[in-house]
């Protein structure tokens, strides 16, 4: 379980705020997603669950622990994250980057490459053909796979998920999506997932998050959101596919 | 020129491997220091300026001043724990600068390589859980890489052209050839250092150059790029163990058969090739010196006052002698043949000035062996100009006149070789030359004997200031003799026909080779004669 209480986030001492008074609890095996357009203080909300950020005020608790009494380094260590601009390290092989967290924790080289070639075939990448490849021999595609299985190599139970999919096309993120929904149905992991698309949150997000200026608005699933919208601006950001269930 | 080579073969490769030696340790010892300064500058922003501001410092300090500084500095140092007292000449303070120099082209590139590590490795590094210094190890110095090798290229492509200096001060390497063929009129020893030096730096820089291809190669060649690297490693860490052990280990000398003396010795380079010089002198003798370092003329004084080195070649007329209380060793054998000092003046400036003899003239006879080691000193220790110096004596003796407006016409060009007795030689020529109206143009300070005599050959200059002695042996190729009067003659007879030029009559000094001991020394040990020498160390 996830909880964020209060949580306010602010780069100038107050007068503004990147993050303001986020409240919100993602229980186990659920999926959060938190919706937005750029610079509603989705993303700042995720880094300062694994403390990438440090938050102005407010608390955070994983497991029922405040993060900020744990250890930096075994926190993230913890939490699985995929990141935005995948950030695959240039230097090392798909199944170097895949077992880099199993480095980091000194296992042995025979289990991080067995583990690496077993997450590769979970993201639907043969490992016999992609393994020994090189970042910049992967599609952008290929590529966020390797990230989310990079962020599943050491087993968490939390996986953040920021905007995966944000540079790839349609028809790729699609296909990555289903791929997310079977492993979720499969590793019964609890997921935070920002985007700011919303046919994607509704399609993963057992409970979608709706953030504009760094406060969030509502939150619900989706179909409450289409349903019964709190505000104005809700209601006009769900009137499309709103209009498609209708039809 | 095979036997010039056959001749020079050992010492070549001795050469070569302290040359690779120096250069090898020193840009090893650079990348040591280098790559943690270079990585704390990155993650201290406010050291950066400071530590890429001292190295670039660092950089612009002329070589052979640091060579210099770094004697006086390594000499007042007392003796450390475990390394004891560090040599002030040789090896240690040439290191201790090629790797000063090396530091730049590293540090500023482990810099520049770590800025260039894309921040979304950075951040995945941070989100993944690495330390801080799991995420140097992994990520930051491994993307580095191909920069901060690109920076040890450099350094070492600097640094092999660096080490030909330190044979200034006796550390050994190429440079020792390039020194003593400089001094000389021998081209093909200036080439034999000078050559191997030029391809040390191609194939070293072409080897750095392979291995940079190596990690950077795209990764279509990924089994091949390790297969490079590995070659790679395997190929350089031997070439340049070797070069270490080579340097580190001592030289043998070929002159088993004579007696070794129980001296530090520093000579110039010329004084080591010449045909007047070491050679023979062993040969005079009947001794030998095991320790021999060459070294540059303006760091010999210091490292035997220093008690570094026991014994230095020095000049008979130098203005140091008195002030470093260096006593001169008698020839007692006659081995050095005479150095008069006269002007040597075309035969066609001659032509268009026929009063130039007359001017130059009025020094012949006026400069004995004292007055020449005053003026010297005058200018080497008392640093007073040497114009000011040459003008204020012959005002002293009355020679210069009222100088007249020059003349029209060509003027005689007037130079010197880049020493102090020869450039003020020099100044009091143009100054002799201008109080008769003959006008004048001076090219003062250029780099050594060879260059000067080729230059007069060629008409490029006009005059000069010669020692009898220099031209006989090192210049003409002549047999030494130990009779003053028929050394002037032989050299006045020749030059006509091989320089289009006449030798006007000496000044009147002797400016001999001399073995220069510490007094202090030559009391205790009893030392008067070259041949003293011999004599076992108490």
């Amino acid at each position: 379980m996830i909880e964020l209480r209060g949580l306010s986030k602010s780069y100038d001492g107050g007068s503004a705020f990147a993050v303001k008074d986020v409240s919100l609890t993602v229980k186990d095996g659920k999926t959060l997603v938190l919706l937005g357009s750029s610079g509603s203080g989705k993303t700042t909300v995720l880094k300062m669950i694994n403390r990438l950020i440090e938050p102005t005020s407010g608390a955070i608790a994983v497991d029922g622990r405040d993060v900020r009494s744990q250890e930096i380094v075994a926190l993230r260590r913890s939490i699985g994250y995929v990141f935005q601009r995948v950030g695959l390290f240039p230097h090392m092989t798909v199944e170097e980057n895949v077992a880099v967290g199993l480095r980091l924790l000194n296992r042995p080289e025979g289990e991080r490459l067995e583990r690496a070639r077993e997450l590769l075939a979970l993201v639907e990448l043969p490992p016999d053909l992609y393994a020994r490849r090189y970042p910049e021999e992967l599609s952008g595609g290929q590529a966020q796979r390797v990230g989310v299985a990079r962020a599943l190599a050491t087993d968490p139970q939390y996986l953040l998920m920021d905007e995966p999919f944000g540079a790839l096309d349609e028809v790729t993120r699609s296909s990555l999506r289903s791929a997310i929904k079977g492993l979720r149905a499969r590793l019964g992991k609890t997921i935070i997932f920002v985007t700011h698309d919303i046919f994607e949150a509704l399609d993963l997000g057992d409970e979608i998050g709706v953030m504009h200026e760094g406060t969030l608005l509502q939150l619900g699933s989706g179909a409450e959101l289409i349903r019964s919208p709190a505000t104005a601006f809700v209601e006009q950001l769900f009137r499309k596919p709103a209009e498609l269930l209708r039809a | 020129m095979i036997s010039f080579l056959v001749e020079h073969r050992a010492e070549l490769w001795l050469r070569l491997g302290e040359h690779v030696g120096l250069t090898a340790l020193s840009v090893g010892l650079a990348v040591a220091l280098g790559v943690p300064l270079g990585v704390l500058a990155r993650r201290r922003p406010r050291l950066e300026g400071l530590v890429l501001g001292a190295a670039g410092i660092l950089q612009t300090v002329p070589s052979l001043a640091m060579l210099a500084f770094l004697m006086v500095l390594l000499a007042a140092l007392p003796a450390l724990p475990l390394v004891g007292r560090v040599r002030s000449i040789g090896v240690p303070p040439a290191l201790i600068a090629l790797t000063l120099y090396a530091l730049l082209p590293i540090i500023r590139n482990v810099v520049a390589g770590l800025r260039g590590v894309p921040e979304a490795s950075l951040e995945a590094a941070d989100g993944l859980g690495m330390t801080p210094r799991q995420r140097l190890r992994l990520v930051e110095l491994p993307l580095a890489l191909p920069v901060i090798l690109a920076g040890v290229r450099t350094a070492a492509v600097i640094g092999v052209g660096v080490a030909t200096l330190s044979a200034f001060i006796g550390a050994g390497g190429l440079g020792e050839f390039i020194n003593r063929g400089l001094y000389l009129s021998q081209n093909r020893l200036i080439l034999l250092g000078a050559v191997p030096a030029a391809w040390l730096a191609l194939l070293l820089d072409q080897a750095l150059a392979w291995g940079e291809a190596a990690l950077m190669a795209g990764p279509a060649a990924s089994p091949a790029r390790r297969r490079a690297r590995n070659a790679f490693a395997l190929a350089l860490l031997p070439a340049l163990a070797g070069g270490a052990a080579l340097a580190l280990a001592p030289a043998e000398s070929a002159q088993a058969a004579l007696a070794p003396v129980a001296v530090r010795a520093a000579f110039t380079g010329e004084f080591i090739e010449r045909p007047d010089g070491l050679a023979g002198l062993q040969a005079a003798y009947g001794l030998r010196f095991p320790d021999v370092r060459d070294m540059d003329e303006s760091l010999m004084y210091r490292a035997l006052a220093q008690n570094a080195v026991d014994v230095i070649s020095v000049y008979s007329t130098d203005g140091r002698l008195d002030a470093f209380g260096v006593r001169l060793l008698a020839d007692d054998k006659g081995y050095f043949p005479p150095y008069e000092a006269a002007a040597v003046i075309r035969e066609d400036a001659l032509r268009r000035w026929p009063g130039a003899p007359a001017a130059l003239g009025r020094l012949s006879g006026r400069l004995d062996d004292a007055t020449m080691r005053r003026l010297n000193y005058e200018v080497d220790e008392k640093k007073r100009a040497p114009e000011k110096v040459a003008r204020e004596f012959l005002e002293s003796l009355g020679l210069l006149g009222r100088a007249p407006r020059a003349r029209d016409g060509r003027p005689v060009v007037v130079a010197s070789k880049a020493f102090t007795e020869g450039v003020l030689l020099g100044h009091m020529m143009a100054l002799l030359l201008e109080s008769d109206g003959i006008p004048v143009k001076r090219r003062f300070n250029l780099g050594g004997t060879m260059i000067v005599s080729n230059a007069l050959k060629a008409g490029e200059i006009d005059a000069y200031a010669e020692y009898t002695g220099t031209a006989l042996t090192a210049i003409l190729g002549l047999p030494s003799t130990p009779d003053r009067a028929r050394a002037f003659s032989t050299v006045a007879e020749a030059y006509p026909e091989r320089f289009a030029s006449r030798w006007l009559a000496p000044f009147g000094f002797n400016n001999s080779y001399a073995l220069g001991v510490r007094a202090a020394e030559a009391e205790r040990r009893g030392w008067r004669t070259i041949g003293d020498l011999k004599r076992p160390a108490k």
